[in-house]
């Protein structure tokens, strides 16, 4: 059991760095642009610092940025240097790993539009609530602002950023994201594996509770919370519940509410956590009959939660290969991407820290180099600090519009991937691969997902037609995962008592060879629905050149 | 206040946290995996929801009578789904799903909504069979 427990947390955590690492990365850049080039005069003014316009306008500009929770902590620690006040760097916070283009379109796809747009205002009620309620309470929570000097122009203010980014990444921040992913060992620790699939179906009263429970010491990116929540609403969960993982789940860890109490002091942080708590609990019980579905058949469980549990069965070992299988299947290549950043800027930032004890870098940063007669064109213009923040700061909001269409392919890229995914699946499912099945069940459901938010990004809207052949599909998956762990059940019961017999009503292999020709039959529908897509006028349905692949593949 | 002894008692509550939380984890051997149930008056394909329809519609007897027809209305869309239908009679069927979904609480005229178009929904799953029996991929599964 503690094996299965260790190596579980290691996992887990191992996960979340990984997910979080392109988010982190933003965090340091938005921090360093907001230290350098933007300035602390300018970050207040861009959060509207002592208008009533604080809390929107930081509400505003964490819907944009793509930051996570673990990401958010370099920026909040930066707005408060920069002298804001707490319940605007609490606002941006809480916003930030919320939504983002990306995962907004994500949601937009899977729940009916109208809850996006209810839980996105309720975000907004969340945050100026306890925003309003905490500066009022506590009106002294702005620090003096720090004063730092503006690099000049050229190689130096460029260099500036870089060397913000390296000192951040050995500071204190770097300790609360650490603090902040310490919440998924807690959880390992507390949920056995899959043990949280029953606990917050719709009408069930005490589910917006546990998942507060629950919520609080997880990570989740963006877009993950948002696929939890599609998939909640899918399975008639509990819309409180919901709500609770989306603000919670996505929006606070323990690194965030570490952070807060170091710098505001642990009464002010209780008193913030519990209006934040009250505020979330109220609105999610409120919300959970007006925005119930009633278009489809509640489960009585999900998997959904299952990222959130003990990865290991206590009785199970090997711990340590499955830890690196699961690692290197999972991990994608804008993860990898942002470890690797990771790991120079924080090189970088060693480098850093060894020339700060022998030579005065701040000094050289912030002194403007000689300008000779010669050496001024009439062609060279000197942007201001400000324009070039803000460049980076828009900049980074267009990247993370254009990779939606990079992250969401056209539907003939998507179809394309699934084909492949497709065969994976249901030639392991035929010849009882349990296990290669189940690994590629999670990855379909994936790209099925993505094929209908690829529709709705280039044609701006999705048929309620091609939803539900998508619906179907993403059923049939479930059901056959299902089958599947029914029949590993049954091999395992069988291999610990190879002396009784097993009398079944439905033979597992039977029931997974079902459910496969009706995810095949399934499967072959959606693509023709998808690939008719541009027609003006429905076709008859075309015939199938490929009918083998419904029998058997 | 917020210096070293904020950090301090920090560090003492983490470390009992994760104490507690290691003397309650529950015992893991149990495996709480639950099946879907569903549910015994949900059709298995199209043809049969519409056979169920006109057969219901005109033995609605009792409020779970009534409560099993509008299920059946709700499941009308998603089994139609599950055939060769193209969108346009798709789109249709999802029409009639809307308007007899705001019947719910009228169990009269539901039914009578129904059998105004049974025919109509004969036609439809008639066209679901001969599609599906086309494309070789049969709508009867068992």
């Amino acid at each position: 059991m503690i094996d299965a427990i260790t190596w579980g947390a290691v996992l887990r955590v191992a996960q979340a760095a990984s997910q979080a690492a392109p988010f982190i990365l933003t965090g340091f850049i938005i921090a360093a642009v907001f230290r350098r080039w933007i300035g602390p005069a300018n970050v207040r003014k861009l959060f509207g610092d002592g208008t009533w316009r604080s809390l929107p306008q930081a509400w505003a500009l964490g819907m944009l940025l793509p930051v996570c929770s673990l990401g958010v902590i370099p920026v909040m620690r930066e707005m408060k240097r920069a002298g804001l006040t707490g319940g605007t760097i609490l606002a941006f916070g809480l916003t930030a790993p919320l939504f983002n283009p990306l995962s907004v379109l994500y949601g937009l796809t899977l729940s009916e539009p109208f809850t996006i747009f209810a839980f996105s205002l309720c975000s907004l009620v969340v945050v100026t609530v306890i925003g309003l309620l905490f500066d009022w309470v506590f009106p002294t929570s702005a620090q003096t602002p720090e004063q730092t000097q503006a690099s000049p122009y050229g190689i130096k203010r460029l260099t500036s950023v870089l060397v913000s980014m390296g000192r951040d990444i050995w500071s204190y921040s770097t300790v609360y994201i650490l603090i902040g992913l310490t919440g998924l060992i807690v959880l390992n620790v507390v949920l056995p594996k899959s043990s949280f699939q029953s606990y917050v179906n719709g009408g069930d009263p005490l589910a917006p509770l546990l998942m507060t429970a629950v919520a609080i010491p997880a990570y989740a990116t963006p877009m993950l919370a948002m696929s939890q929540l599609g998939t909640m609403f899918q399975h008639g969960n509990s819309v409180g519940a919901a709500f609770a993982l989306l603000i919670l789940g996505a929006g606070l860890n323990f690194g965030i509410m570490v952070w807060m109490t170091v710098s505001y002091g642990w009464k002010r942080s209780a008193v913030w956590m519990t209006v934040l708590l009250a505020v979330v609990l109220g609105l999610g019980y409120g919300l959970e009959k007006p925005l119930y579905p009633t278009d489809i058949d509640a489960a009585d469980h999900s998997h959904a939660f299952d990222v959130y549990c003990c990865p290991f069965e206590y009785s199970a070992d090997n711990h340590w290969t499955q830890v690196q299988q699961k690692l290197a299947d999972d991990i994608r290549p804008e993860e990898i991407i942002g470890l690797l950043c990771l790991a120079a800027i924080a090189i970088a930032g060693l480098v850093v820290l060894l020339i700060d004890r022998r030579f005065n870098l701040e000094a050289w940063l912030t002194t403007p180099p000689t300008q000779t007669a010669e050496s001024k064109s009439s062609f060279d213009i000197v942007l201001p600090n400000w324009v070039l923040g803000g460049s980076a700061i828009g900049g980074l909001v267009a990247v993370s519009v254009v990779l939606c269409f990079a992250y969401y392919p056209s539907p003939e890229e998507c179809l394309d991937e699934i084909f492949i995914i497709k065969g994976e699946v249901l030639s392991a499912a035929r010849s009882g691969d349990t296990e290669h099945a189940m690994y590629w069940i999670p990855i379909w459901e994936d790209w099925n997902r993505r094929l209908q938010v690829g529709v709705y990004l280039r044609q701006l809207s999705l048929s309620d037609y091609h939803r539900m052949k998508a619906r179907v599909v993403a059923d049939q998956l479930e059901l056959l995962e299902h089958a599947l762990e029914h029949e590993q059940r049954e091999m395992r019961e069988q291999e610990e008592d190879d002396h009784h017999d097993h009398h079944h009503d439905v033979d597992p292999h039977e029931e997974v060879d079902y459910y496969a020709t009706r995810l095949a039959r399934a499967h072959q529908r959606m693509v023709r629905a998808y690939l008719q897509l541009n027609d003006t006028q429905s076709k008859p349905a075309v015939k199938s050149t490929d009918a083998a692949e419904t029998e058997g593949s | 206040m917020t210096g070293l002894r904020t950090r301090k008692l920090l560090c003492y509550g983490m470390m009992m946290l994760l104490c507690a939380t290691g003397c309650l984890s529950a015992d893991g051997e149990h495996d709480e995996h639950a099946d879907h149930e569903i549910p015994a008056h949900k059709p298995e394909h199209f043809v049969e929801a519409i056979e169920q329809l006109s057969l219901r519609s005109q033995a609605v007897k009792s409020p779970q009578d009534n409560q099993e027809l509008s299920d059946i209305v709700g499941w009308l869309p998603e089994l139609a789904a599950q055939t060769d239908l193209p969108k346009s009679d798709w789109d249709r069927i999802h029409e009639l799903t809307l308007q007899w979904q705001m019947l719910e609480e009228q169990p009269e005229k539901l039914a009578a909504a129904i059998q105004d178009h049974q025919t109509e929904l004969d036609t439809l799953s008639q066209r679901a069979l001969e599609l599906d029996t086309s494309n070789s991929l049969g709508q009867k599964v068992d």
